[in-house]
């Protein structure tokens, strides 16, 4: 059973590609629009060869790595202070309430003013994406470590270092590693959008950019590769999970 | 001299819109090396007094004296009844974790907490997580880490209410042998009649909430005590009655009150 559901779920895929395929040469859709996954390979290569890609993946990716790393570091630890102290929280929380539901692009024109249209405004964008979902479930995570545990580190008089190490901060992981997890598919949506509008490298400028002079090839080549890095990146930090929180594996 | 005493204890907790008194005039002298057993109706405050005994909270009257000479040693160590070993810890690291908190180095820890594993019958799941333990595995986890700091006054909070009746017995018998071999101070809660003159030398019976001492009744089962033996005795059976006759009354007004409520 498990065999064949395996089975199952790669054939489902390329059987897809296999009718998009026919579908196109058979002119059932129109190929000036919707390009054959051949074709799209084909492409691919090309792109590959020539360097065009690797200098689009790259600067995607440079911005991706460094607005994440940017903006995931402060969100754990403030969110860790957040958590422990009362009074940071009840300064911190209303800001937060206040600036989350903002759409992140829609404060590009604004980073962009700031720090000019340079690098600086797309890593900016991308870490203060990252900054919330994080900074959120790491406050969350650390007030709702269940109280019995805190009883017990009290009840063997542990110290307040020995309690966050010990205690507080392996309690909170696994749900500030599920805000982590969230802020990566954020950042992804964040980053193309502001490629499309502002960027002169990267794969949201490449698939715009192909879309305005119709090179539907390269389009399609655009949003394999974003989401063959959005698979990946989540591969990763399934596997950094796993890692980090050995305790859930076999959950 | 004697481990505990309380004088007068009371406890009022602050709820919404009222408060709510858990203990008042709650007064009971534990003697050092006796293991001691509190029954009462469910909410009658004696999960708070022993959280007043582990200083997890404070009362708000009377007075209490807990005696515990030997600076080596932590005064108390507590079981609580539901499960609370770490679930981010191994077996061993949540074994040693008392030890932890007294600055012992990881060696030393390990070397103390496999001993005291084996004699749980743990010693094949010293590397395990909690999450693949049964519940009676668990809880005899908890045992192990409340004895690996040598405590003068053990606390237990119903430890055993959790478990099916057979994890029960064993774990039941597995205790008194742990416990002869220390001869600690023992405070155990639980709302088992049965399971304090099974473990008890003396059992204290609550009344109602606000909770104080009913009446104390003294177990003639010798030391070291054969819990079988017990179970099957006559005597056993009889005390279990007696104390039900001066509880039942208790448990009546307490489902009364909460009729009412």
């Amino acid at each position: 059973m498990k065999g064949r559901e395996r089975w199952l779920s790669v054939g489902s895929p390329l059987l897809l590609l296999l009718l998009w395929e026919v579908a196109v040469r058979a002119g059932w859709l129109d190929a000036r629009f919707i390009a054959a996954p051949s074709l799209i390979l084909v492409e691919l290569w090309r792109m590959l060869l020539s360097g065009e890609l690797m200098r689009h993946l790259g600067a995607s990716m440079w911005r991706i790595v460094a607005g994440f790393v940017i903006g995931v570091l402060p969100a754990i630890l403030l969110g860790l202070w957040m958590g422990l102290s009362r009074p940071v929280r009840a300064i911190i929380d209303p800001l937060i309430g206040a600036i989350y539901p903002i759409p992140k692009i829609a404060i590009l024109p604004l980073l962009m003013v700031l720090l000019g249209i340079g690098e600086a405004s797309k890593i900016a964008v991308v870490a203060i994406s990252a900054f919330f979902p994080v900074i959120v479930n790491t406050y969350t995570g650390v007030a709702t470590v269940d109280r019995i545990y805190l009883d017990v580190a009290q009840s063997f008089g542990a110290s307040r270092a020995l309690v966050f190490r010990r205690v507080v901060f392996p309690g909170a992981l696994p749900v500030i590693f599920a805000g982590i997890r969230l802020a990566l598919g954020v950042c992804l949506i964040v980053i193309v959008s502001a490629e499309f509008v502002a960027a002169r490298d990267g794969i949201g400028f490449l698939i715009w950019s192909s879309w305005e002079t119709l090179l539907i090839e390269k389009m399609f080549v655009g949003l394999l590769v974003i989401s063959v890095i959005g698979t990946l990146m989540n591969v990763g930090l399934k596997e950094l999970q796993a890692w980090a929180i050995p305790w859930q594996r076999e959950q | 001299m004697a481990a505990i005493v309380a004088e007068q204890l009371g406890k009022r907790f602050a709820a919404s819109a009222r408060t709510v008194e858990a203990l008042a005039d709650f007064t009971l002298k534990v003697e050092e090396g006796e293991f001691c057993c509190i029954v009462g109706p469910s909410g009658c405050g004696k999960t708070t007094f022993l959280r007043i005994l582990a200083g997890l909270e404070s009362p708000t009257s009377g007075r209490l004296q807990i005696n515990a000479p030997d600076p080596a040693r932590p005064a108390t160590a507590v079981v609580f009844q539901e499960t609370s070993i770490f679930p981010w810890m191994r077996v061993i690291e949540n074994a040693a974790f008392g030890l932890e908190t007294r600055g012992v180095p990881r060696k030393e820890r390990e070397q103390k907490a496999l001993p005291l594993l084996r004699k749980v019958g743990l010693s094949q799941f010293v590397d395990a997580y909690p999450h693949q333990l049964s519940g009676g595995m668990k809880q005899r986890v908890s045992i192990a880490r409340a004895f690996i700091t040598e405590p003068q006054i053990l606390l237990m909070d119903e430890p055993f209410a959790a478990l099916d009746a057979q994890n029960r017995m064993l774990l039941q018998e597995e205790l008194v042998l742990l416990w002869e071999e220390t001869k600690t101070t023992v405070v155990f809660i639980t709302h088992s009649l049965e399971e304090a003159l099974l473990l008890g030398d003396r059992v204290v019976a609550m009344t109602a909430r606000p909770g104080t001492v009913k009446q104390v009744v003294s177990v003639p089962f010798p030391r070291p005590r054969d819990t079988r033996k017990v179970r099957a005795s006559e005597a056993y059976g009889r005390l279990v009655i007696d104390l039900w006759n001066v509880l039942e009354a208790e448990v009546m007004r307490t489902r009364a009150a909460e009729q009412r409520a």
